[in-house]
């Protein structure tokens, strides 16, 4: 190595004379996938199953509230099913309550997907009505509690990862 | 193809200090995009100008390479440091370019056949690097490239011929020329004042 290239070295960050300009983040975030469009495809999942899910708590809801048949096993069951999952998805709803608060976009979005919910679940309560005795009917309706189960689940992640996130962000020292 | 390139000449750190970073990236986390951005769109906004000699060009690769660098940054293993890995996406954009472009690249085999200095410039006293980088600017394309990529990037010649499809031997004659065209430019651009 020659002086010269030994001139350059040493002054090696002197080199870099040029900055890029300042749309140039633009530009490259507008090429890249939004964060928004990781929870449109969770909140489309939460649409599909909610449809379905909420029509199935419907008829659970008129079979417990209906006429007193606690001798029919099946009833029983259908009862202790919606018992134990509605206890979790309200416990889990329970966490992701203060989360949804400060996720606006989230939260505007799922009311916005319930209030859907409310008008489709008529038309399928209607088909539903006539199969609560059948096992395949309740097995479904446990997959859609299941389902739920993990979609909020999901959201937690989702949402403890960007509350996270922006806590390292704002502690990061570099 | 796969480079041992040693990153030491990049003025960034070269440790795995941005892991956390890195990974809130593959969750696409905005924020640590932007600040991966900030820590390296100076770096390697200036090796690609170095490359392609043109300002809009460099920044349209910097645009590529970022947005590919993001979208596949689950694919980056910390096998090199992620400044080495994001450069190598750019170099490789630019002198991609550079070929679209058909630039005369002008390649010399012989090593007897270039021109010495006929001045002893040794003994100049070199002026300050960002002038050095202003003239570095007037050398031929296949000059600048291989010289920049050599001492300032911190390339060999064996990765050199790799990146650039040339002998090993090319890319050293075409350092040493490159070299010694940048003194003569640098010393007339003493004597002019």
């Amino acid at each position: 190595m020659d002086e010269f290239e030994k001139h350059i070295k040493n002054g090696r960050e002197g080199m870099d004379i040029h900055d890029p300009g300042p749309g140039l983040w633009s530009r490259i975030e507008a090429g890249l996938p939004s964060h928004e469009r990781r929870l449109g495809s969770y909140l489309w999942k939460a649409a599909v199953i909610l449809i379905v899910a909420g029509a199935g708590f419907t008829v659970i809801l008129r079979t417990i509230s209906g006429p007193v048949r606690n001798d029919d096993p099946q009833i029983t069951a259908v009862r202790e099913t919606y018992l134990y999952y509605n206890s979790q998805i309200s416990s889990l709803y329970e966490e992701a309550k203060p989360l949804l608060t400060d996720n606006p976009d989230i939260s505007m979005e799922l009311d916005k997907s319930m209030g859907e919910l409310d008008s489709l679940s008529v038309e399928i309560r209607k088909d539903l009505s006539d199969n609560i005795a059948n096992e395949e009917v309740v097995e479904a309706l446990i997959r859609n509690y299941r389902l739920r189960i993990e979609l909020l689940e999901d959201m937690l992640v989702l949402m403890k990862e960007k509350e996270a996130g922006n806590k390292n962000y704002s502690d990061h020292e570099l | 193809m796969s480079l041992k390139h040693n990153d030491l000449s990049l003025a960034i750190p070269d440790v795995h200090i941005h892991d956390t970073l890195i990974e809130e990236c593959r969750r696409g986390s905005r924020k640590a995009q932007f600040r991966i951005y900030e820590l390296y769109s100076r770096a390697m906004f200036n090796a690609a100008y170095r490359i392609v000699n043109n300002r809009e060009e460099a920044e349209d690769m910097l645009q590529e390479a970022f947005t590919d660098c993001f979208r596949n940054i689950g694919s980056y293993r910390s096998e090199s440091t992620f400044g080495a890995w994001l450069k190598t996406i750019v170099i490789n954009k630019c002198i991609n370019r550079l070929r679209k472009r058909e630039a005369e690249l002008v390649y010399v085999d012989d090593y007897r056949s270039v021109e010495r200095p006929a001045e002893d410039v040794e003994e100049v006293c070199w002026p300050d690097t960002s002038v050095i980088a202003k003239a570095a600017e007037k050398l031929p394309d296949g000059y600048r490239v291989v010289f920049s990529l050599y001492l300032l990037e911190g390339y060999d010649h064996g990765e050199i011929s790799q990146i650039m499809n040339i002998s090993e031997s090319t890319s050293k004659t075409q350092y040493l020329r490159a070299k010694d065209k940048l003194k003569k430019i640098l010393i007339n651009m003493r004597k002019d004042g």
